[in-house]
């Protein structure tokens, strides 16, 4: 459960980054200007922001020196691509860069890289009855050891980080075995039963009809 | 080779070859006129002492003739009494030489010996006489010789005049000439240094100034020195670089202009896009909720209608850019109906009246683009306006029989400094509107076109919070229409 600001004028991709962190299991608050964001953070102290650059009271650029002055990591969110723009804002001390439009999981992806790096991310993630050791990669049922492979354990880990969103097969194989063909699908397929037996996930781990799998548990 | 160093040299090499020559020659001139007339003189003295001896010899002969002395030998005589015609010249310049006809010196007080064969003592008649100008030793002499005869004996009697002075006299001349001429180098060398330093100045602040404005600094000008055909050049070259500036601050501002015109637009196409992929993405991949469900709808439905205005607005933008107004005089009371019929459903839901008066005219138009105009006028102010405020609408003749078309709101007004932006592509002077509000901030742009097709004028008033009222002033005769464009 970590505490993420969103500062975003846009109400409709607001609400939309809302809504998949939510699903996540991130904790939001959303600020639609600068002076907004500056009056949100002192009764909730952020450990992310993400931080839109054209506001319309100030430049992101401004804002983002104060956010750095509490060590918040802070993501950029734009439409510019402009090279020149990029540089500017890692150079000011953004973590990341995130360029409109962009995919729900790569946010995700970016939001896990940035917080792991600023050691925010707690070593251990409960959910669903099970515990989950980063660190030391294992995985314990009610404090019972779960032997998992290599694979089975990133899968594990694929669903955790986009839970209650169905990932398709393409897409798990990509991430997880990391290439790029969709031939061996049934891969993907052996693994989730393999996983669902060995973890008791039967019920949380849902099949989408002709897309892939999706993992439920309650936000 | 640096122009200055060229007039520098050209000129400097120029003077010393005329001024030496010329001198030199001066030198020669006057060398030659002395010794033309030292040799006039030795020719003349040679003669006048040729008759004195020959005259106080006929004078004597005769004498002794009377006297029936002895008869002198005319030899003896000569070696007896050369030396006192000598008395009236100066004994250390002249000399004689006086040889019989078998060529034996009879008399001499010419010291030196003389190498060589003495061509100027071939004399035969007595009226001839020779001269030459020989170096002996250090000296110069000059021998002039001619006929004596004394009583039928004739003897040769050589006059000598020492020419070393004249020689010396020359020479000194040319060291004079020498050492002035280094003088007069120095100082003309200098002279010609700094008076063509000073005179080619110009040019070279003329040479910095373009290199600088070659740089890249357009605002740069020269400094007009003079009056001459430099400082002329310099006038023309600043009225060039004026023009420069001002090419390369369009050619700039009209780069700004496009490179933030493209930013706007694909902020514009990323806002919506963005939204529209994300809330499809969360459909497909999530479990049905009510709530997310059709809030996604509405945020899809919403943001896709945005995008639609944006691409219509835009095909509007480009089409009015292109265009080839085709003109006709039409009435312009249907238009402002019609304006206000297609208006009226946003008016509703704004809860907007609309207050409109026109004035009937015949005016030169091109109506599709004046209706596009006024429609684009009429929703800036609604979306400018607060709930239950009013919009007049009015078309009007000027006293100078041109129409305006005014639309007047109280609205939310324009701040002062954002004025001059208004009519440029996706500028939007309030951004914090809310967003249902918010156009895509293309409609005046797509007005300032309309109007300069027709050739008339936009004048925007506007007070913050209070109002803000555009007038369009169209000209109302066909003549204008000849010189747009």
């Amino acid at each position: 459960m970590e505490n993420i600001i969103i500062i975003e004028d846009d109400p409709a991709i607001s609400d939309l980054i809302r809504l998949n962190l939510e699903l996540a299991g991130h904790n939001c608050r959303q600020a639609y200007s600068g002076q907004e964001a500056l009056s949100v953070f002192t009764d909730f102290s952020p450990d992310l922001a993400l931080l839109d650059i054209t506001l319309p009271d100030m430049e992101g650029y401004k804002l983002l020196e104060r956010l750095k002055q509490s060590e918040v990591p802070v993501i950029f969110l734009t439409a510019r691509n402009a090279l020149a723009d990029k540089v500017k804002g890692l150079k000011m001390g953004a973590d990341d860069y995130i360029v409109k439009p962009f995919e729900a999981m790569e946010l995700l992806a970016r939001i896990e890289a940035v917080l792991r790096r600023y050691g925010r991310k707690s070593d251990r993630v409960e959910c669903g009855g099970l515990e989950i050791y980063l660190q030391e990669r294992t995985v314990k049922r009610d404090g019972v050891p779960v032997e998992l492979t290599m694979k089975e354990y990133e899968l594990l880990l694929l669903l955790l980080h986009n839970r209650n969103k169905a990932l398709s097969r393409e897409k798990i194989l990509e991430l997880v075995w990391d290439y790029e063909y969709s031939g061996e699908t049934r891969t993907v397929d052996i693994h989730i039963q393999k996983i669902r037996k060995k973890l008791g996930w039967e019920d949380r781990i849902k099949t989408v009809y002709k897309f892939g799998y999706r993992l439920e548990v309650s936000p | 080779m640096k122009l200055w160093q060229k007039v520098f040299w050209g000129t400097f090499l120029l003077f010393e070859v005329l001024f030496n020559a010329s001198s030199f020659y001066l030198i020669q001139h006057n060398f030659n006129q002395n010794l033309i007339r030292e040799v006039d003189r030795g020719l003349t003295n040679q003669q006048l002492l040729t008759a004195q001896i020959e005259n106080e010899w006929s004078y004597i002969n005769n004498l002794n003739q009377l006297l029936n002395a002895a008869k002198e030998d005319a030899g003896d005589f000569l070696q007896h009494n050369a030396s006192k015609y000598l008395k009236s010249f100066d004994p250390s310049s002249v000399f004689i030489d006086i040889k019989d006809d078998r060529d034996q010196t009879v008399f001499s007080n010419f010291s030196e010996t003389i190498d060589g064969p003495r061509p100027e003592l071939e004399v035969k008649n007595p009226a001839d006489r020779k001269y030459i100008i020989r170096s002996i030793g250090r000296k110069s002499e000059l021998f002039v010789a001619g006929m004596l005869t004394l009583s039928g004996r004739g003897f040769k009697l050589a006059y000598i005049l020492d020419l070393t002075d004249i020689y010396a006299d020359k020479n000194a001349q040319i060291r004079a000439f020498i050492k002035i001429n280094i003088v007069i180098t120095v100082v003309l060398a200098a002279g010609l240094y700094g008076l063509i330093w000073y005179l080619t100045r110009s040019v070279r602040m003329l040479t910095r100034s373009a290199q600088t404005i070659a740089s890249g600094r357009y605002s740069h000008r020269v400094n007009v020195l003079s009056k001459d055909e430099i400082g002329l050049l310099s006038e023309q070259f600043n009225k060039m670089a004026e023009a420069i500036e001002e090419k390369v601050q369009a050619l700039e501002t009209a780069a700004g202009n496009r490179q933030r015109f493209i930013h706007y637009l694909t902020h514009e196409l990323k806002t919506p896009l963005t939204s529209i992929i994300g809330y499809a993405d969360l459909l497909r991949t999530t479990a049905f909720n009510e709530e997310v469900f059709y809030k996604s709808l509405h945020y899809i439905y919403s943001e896709g209608k945005r995008l639609e205005s944006l691409a219509f607005k835009l095909m509007d933008l480009i089409l009015v850019e292109n265009i080839q107004p085709r003109m006709t005089v039409l009435d312009i009371r249907p238009i402002f109906e019609e304006t206000a019929q297609l208006m009226r459903l946003q008016l509703e839901k704004a809860q907007v009246s609309l207050s409109m008066s026109v004035e009937a005219a015949k005016l030169p138009m091109e109506s599709d683009l004046v209706q596009i105009m006024c429609t684009n006028l009429i929703d800036n102010s609604i979306k400018a306006s607060n709930t239950g405020s009013g919009i007049g609408f009015r078309g009007y003749r000027t006293e100078d029989s041109r129409y305006v078309i005014e639309v007047q709101d109280e609205g939310i007004g324009i701040p002062e400094q954002d004025i001059p932006n208004v009519f440029e592509p996706f500028f939007t002077a309030n951004p914090s509107r809310s967003q249902s509000n918010r156009g895509a901030g293309l409609g005046l742009a797509i007005c300032s076109e309309i109007v300069r097709l027709h050739a008339g004028e936009l004048d925007i008033q506007s007070r913050l919070n209070e109002g803000t009222v555009i007038r369009v002033i169209l000209p109302g005769s066909y003549n204008s229409f000849t010189t747009c464009r």
